[in-house]
């Protein structure tokens, strides 16, 4: 009977584990065993719990910002979203091919009513397609940089003292006939 | 009646110190031999004779925790009638309990020495809520249901840290040598 001798012996363990043991009679079961947090709010009260809370957080708020700046709103001027629901003519005839008066004349005679166009809510603001940012004049500053000196690669030649010229003296007329 | 005054009348042998004692402690000592002997005639008769021990021990003994002094005596004593009673057959409430410890622990019968020191260092190393569990279950002798209604726990959960407790426990108890 083993166990009967361990359960024997526990009579004989120290006064302060059976004094320990007899508070749980006379203690609500409340202070024994508090109730815990469930594992959800454990997780979310954890360091982790939070960390990926914020990560999430950001994450969505980096994602608006970007999908905000891909996505500008319309009627932004330079910017054709293709969609303006007046087709304007185009302003720049230099690609149009040259026409004649009588084909001109001809083709306005046949020319059917012309269809007066949608209201274009934008009426009166012509809308460059190319639209040319004018360069700012912006003074130059002076070049701080020192001017290098020019260097002459011809040096001077270095002068020859004259010599004087021995005194020759001139041949008299030739003996010789 | 505070327990030093209780004392001071054993140690004066004066009889009101009984009746103080089943005042104060009565109740106590009853609930833990009815979860013994599950029987109240013979719990009554163990409680009686707690108090015939504690007259003969105070004095010359004078117990410094006076409560557990008492629990003590009446636990050996149930335990010692469980015995008697049922020497040939088992009640069905001890039997669970002492089927667990038998996992607990190989050990030969009678080899107990020192054993309850040892079952001290091991229950002071544990948190205070299994400590509380495993000395109400096999101390005093109550049943999982009745721990989990105490300390406001489910029975499963009950289970399964004293399963867990008794595993250590098994484990302490080989490393210091009690083992067949």
């Amino acid at each position: 009977m083993k166990g009967m001798t361990l359960l024997a012996s526990l009579s004989d363990v120290r006064d302060s584990l059976i004094e320990e043991s007899l508070m749980m009679f006379d203690t609500p079961a409340e202070e024994l065993c508090p109730k815990g947090q469930s594992a959800f709010s454990r997780f979310l009260n954890s360091g982790l719990g939070v960390a990926m809370i914020c990560t999430v957080v950001s994450l969505g708020v980096l994602m608006g910002i970007i999908r905000a700046g891909q996505n500008p709103p319309v009627g932004t001027p330079g910017v054709s979203d293709g969609t303006t629901g007046y087709e304007e003519e185009s302003s720049d005839v230099s690609d149009m091919p040259e026409e004649t008066e009588s084909e001109t004349e001809s083709e306005r005679k046949n020319e059917t009513t012309p269809v007066d166009p949608p209201e274009n809510p934008f009426s009166g603001v012509i809308v460059d397609p190319n639209p040319t940012v004018p360069t700012p004049n912006i003074p130059t500053a002076p070049d701080p940089r020192p001017e290098w000196p020019t260097i002459n690669w011809d040096p001077p030649r270095p002068q020859t003292p004259s010599v004087p010229r021995p005194n020759v003296p001139t041949p008299g007329p030739s003996p010789w006939p | 009646m505070q327990d030093n005054e209780i004392i001071e009348l054993y140690f004066a042998r004066n009889e009101q110190a009984i009746s103080e004692t089943d005042r104060k402690y009565g109740a106590t000592c009853m609930r833990l031999s009815m979860n013994i002997l599950n029987s109240r005639p013979d719990a009554e008769e163990c409680v009686n004779d707690t108090y015939l021990n504690v007259w003969n021990s105070i004095p010359p003994q004078r117990p410094s925790y006076f409560k557990a002094f008492i629990c003590r005596i009446a636990r050996n004593l149930s335990l010692k009638r469980y015995r008697y009673l049922h020497s040939q057959c088992r009640d069905s409430h001890l039997t669970v309990m002492l089927d667990e410890l038998d996992q607990c622990a190989a050990l030969p019968e009678g080899d107990a020495a020192g054993l309850g020191e040892v079952i001290s260092d091991f229950l002071e190393e544990q948190e205070q809520l299994t400590r509380l569990l495993f000395m109400g279950r096999y101390f005093h002798g109550c049943t999982v249901r009745d721990l989990a209604r105490r300390c406001g726990m489910t029975t499963n959960a009950v289970s399964v840290r004293l399963h867990r407790v008794r595993e250590e426990l098994r484990d302490y108890l080989e490393e210091r040598g009690y083992h067949v």
